[in-house]
């Protein structure tokens, strides 16, 4: 049983909003004898907005592995005394009222005591979500749902586990292998005694901690020992074994396909003792993304370091990782750490590949350049052209990632061309008999189209089972070459190797489609989880009846379709006899509103109800998403006045027309006469608000069949968490 | 801009030109077979990858240091 749904006794639970005066850091001296890491998680939770803290004792008498971690100790130290285990867990809500999605996340804080009156404490493990989210351009691929048990019922949470060693029973590499194991096994986590007994550290004869820690064969045997393959990157100039290659290249072609990595450097440390100088080893999980980055082009013509291609990992600016000396998601700038530094990196994987992310990538350069020059049939659209021409003046992007079959056929299914264009099942179903349940694929862009619009050419898929041959022939021979080659999908065509030759056909997507978006994979829960799974993401349009703000509805719900998200629109989902005005408050709510800002709409009294219950709702700029037609008048204060003069007119028009009859039983014709006189009120800082978004045009929104708004609503419907 | 960037500006409109002097096309149905003798690969990818498998086996079995 682990700790996080052991069951635990209540000590207290704080309001801990600033406007009651808590400080995380008064708290924490107080109750935690200033430790710097819960320090960190705590403003974690602030930048969360949590208003409340749970704290809950846990015993060794309800907890067995609580348990088996204190006999650990006891073998290792005999003077270890006991431990003192707290629950901390975080909440947006005010203590004592939970509600649903009010639970934030947890740390559960261990004190181990020996002889010293003074413990030795060490996060035993956190989850919390990440601050930032894909919409910042932060990529963690790998989360996980954890279900955590507190007096308040079961909660979840997802995030990457975080951990910290205690330097006797574990490490530093026990607390980054159980982050990064985390991510991958079904349990989503492990014991460090489970570690200990596949690394056969007994701590008797062979103990950890005291600066010894597990050495580069233990970590394999781990593992091993659980059935994980890895890819191993190794830097040891001492040795004489000196990479040739960028290490930051194999660490992004390990976690751009979903899996954490390891990476192991060394310390400059003045006070190196006899051991010569200390390891540390840290858990990567994520990346995030800068699409205005110097480092290709400069790289290139500045520095002469021309690889025949960008590789998408040159917009990367920084790694994400859990360091457990400081603690959770913090980013390593790309360039931070230097090769001399650098000494490990163990790239794990769900499933054995013949050759690497790095390697996949190469191979498919060649067939890329290969195939533009070859110039198939049917391939005559402009975009083959221009990937041609890309190919040609060695200026594609490429991006590789190991896929699994069910999620490339759900890509290729939501795929849509620039042009509107889709695939047809039967084109799909062709492709799909070809694969196997895991290939390489290798996406060609060029820069504007992947940095800027997340979007390629096409892609090629590789077989990640058939091994290269060894030695190498140079060149590649064409046999071996399309014995890699499962596909290539590329602007009008789709072309698989058959005996030899390669049999081109004819596609309907002539251009440019959207890459692949593994970011926006919903956290994994582990395999014994029984949380319930969360409903289907709502969104809400609100526009008014016309047939161009129609027409965009109709574009923009087909859109979000394609993405797994339902858009709720007044027409299809107001059954017959049901309350317009309940569905238009239930709009209002909406954690996610797309508004179609025309004129018609700023003079509709249904129409602006809706946008006075949004913004009467709060948090108007988190929940609104506005498209905002050219006769939508809101950017000059000349157009605003008129808005405010139609309202004033309608409201003395109304209040003259009801000075006429008598007043009794007119609750509804007054009612409406408030609503006006609120329209008037509010009119002013809501499109104040809306005009001061920077809302793409009708015609952009199109152009990228509504990317960028999806990927905006997708990250608000995520909850919380870019580029830091 | 760089000669490589020059290079790439006077292909694309090269394209274009080439585009809008075209007849429309009429839209292929079926499939066809190319040669793979059509396809070239280069020398330099066969090294790269050459001696990253090289460097990878040699290292296979280091072990150094402790974390």
């Amino acid at each position: 049983m682990s700790l996080r749904v052991a069951p635990g006794q209540r000590i207290d639970w704080h309001d801990t909003r600033i406007a009651s005066r808590f400080s995380n850091f008064l708290f924490i001296d107080k109750y935690y004898r200033s430790h710097p890491v819960l320090r960190r998680i705590f403003s974690q939770a602030r930048q969360h907005k949590f208003q409340s803290l749970l704290i809950e004792s846990l015993s060794a008498a309800t907890c067995p592995l609580l348990a088996a971690e204190d006999a650990a100790l006891r073998v290792r130290r005999p003077d270890f005394k006991g431990s003192s285990t707290h629950r901390l867990s975080f909440w947006i809500c005010p203590p004592d009222q939970p509600s649903a999605g009010s639970f934030l996340g947890y740390v559960i804080f261990k004190s181990d005591y020996f002889t010293s009156p003074k413990p030795q404490d060490h996060i035993y493990e956190a989850v919390l979500p990440p601050v930032r989210l894909p919409a910042h351009n932060n990529f963690i691929h790998c989360q996980r749902s954890y279900a955590v048990t507190t007096v308040a019922g079961i909660q979840s949470v997802s995030g990457v586990l975080y951990a910290q060693q205690n330097g006797l029973t574990h490490v530093c590499a026990h607390v980054a292998l159980r982050s990064a194991l985390a991510c991958l096994l079904p349990e989503a986590d492990i014991s460090y005694a489970e570690m200990n007994k596949l690394a056969d550290v007994d701590h008797k004869k062979r103990q950890v901690g005291g600066g010894k820690g597990l050495d580069p064969d233990q970590l394999v045997d781990i593992l091993t020992g659980l059935g994980i393959t890895h890819d191993k990157v190794v830097h040891e100039p001492s040795l004489g074994h000196i990479l040739q290659t960028e290490f930051q290249r194999d660490l992004y072609g390990a976690i751009e396909s979903g899996c954490p990595a390891l990476m192991g450097f060394e310390l400059e440390d003045p006070n190196t003792g006899s051991q010569g100088p200390g390891r540390h080893l840290v858990p990567v999980i994520g990346h995030t993304f800068n699409d205005d980055a110097w480092v290709p082009e400069a790289q290139r013509y500045y520095f002469g370091r021309n690889l025949g291609y960008f590789s998408s990992e040159s917009w990367l600016s920084s790694y994400v990782l859990h360091d457990d000396n400081f603690g959770p998601y913090y980013c390593l700038p790309r360039h931070f750490l230097k090769k001399d530094n650098f000494r490990l990196v163990l790239g794990l994987q769900q499933h054995p590949t013949a050759f690497s992310a790095s390697e996949a990538e190469a191979v498919g350069l060649d067939l890329l350049k290969a195939l533009g020059t070859a110039k198939p049939p049917f391939a005559q659209g402009d975009w083959y052209d221009r990937f041609a021409v890309f190919s040609k003046e060695n200026l594609l992007v490429l991006r590789s990632q190991l896929m699994q079959k069910a999620d490339y056929l759900q890509h290729l299914r939501e795929m849509r061309c620039w042009d509107g264009a889709s695939l047809e099942g039967a084109e799909i179903d062709s492709l799909a008999q070809a694969l196997p349940e895991r290939f390489w694929m290798i996406e060609a862009s060029a820069q504007e189209l992947f940095a800027a619009s997340r979007r390629k050419f096409g892609e090629l898929l590789l077989s990640c089972t058939t091994p290269l041959p060894s030695p190498l022939p140079r060149p590649l021979p064409r046999p071996v070459m399309l014995s890699l080659l499962l596909a290539a999908r590329l602007p009008g065509v789709v072309l698989m190797p058959k005996d030899g030759e390669l049999v081109v056909t004819p596609r309907r997507l002539q251009g440019h489609t959207p890459i692949f978006t593994a970011w926006e994979d919903t956290p994994r829960p582990p395999e014994n989880d029984n949380t319930t799974p969360a409903p289907s993401p709502e969104v809400f349009v609100s526009y008014a009846w016309s047939p161009e703000s129609t027409a965009i509805v109709d574009q923009l719900q087909q859109a979000f379709a394609n993405n797994g998200t339902r858009l709720l629109r007044d027409s299809e989902d107001i059954r017959y006899k049901d309350s317009i005005r309940d569905f238009m408050r239930r709009l209002g709510q909406g954690k996610c509103v797309v508004v179609i800002l025309s004129e018609k709409y700023l003079k509709s009294e249904s129409c602006m109800f809706e946008l006075t219950e949004i913004a009467k709702a709060q948090d108007l700029r988190e929940r609104i998403f506005p498209i905002v037609l050219p006769d939508a008048n809101i950017y000059k204060a000349t157009g605003r006045i008129r808005y405010v003069q139609h309202w004033e007119n309608e409201i003395q028009v109304l209040d003259a027309a009801l000075k006429t009859v008598r007043a009794d039983n007119l609750a509804n014709l007054q009612s409406d006469l408030t609503l006006y006189a609120e329209i008037r009120r509010l009119f002013d800082s809501i499109t104040d608000t809306l005009k001061d978004m920077n809302a793409l045009t009708p015609a952009q929104h199109e152009d990228t069949s509504f990317a960028e708004l999806i990927r905006r609503v997708r990250a608000q419907l995520g909850g919380a968490g870019a580029d830091s | 801009m760089t000669y490589a960037t020059q290079q790439l500006t006077q292909a694309l409109q090269e394209l274009t030109n080439r585009k809008q002097a075209a007849q429309p096309k009429p839209r292929a149905f079926g499939s066809k077979v190319i040669s793979a003798d059509r396809l070239h690969f280069s020398e330099e990818v066969a090294a790269f990858l050459d001696e990253k498998q090289q460097y990878a086996q040699k290292t296979r079995t280091v072990s150094v240091g402790s974390y």
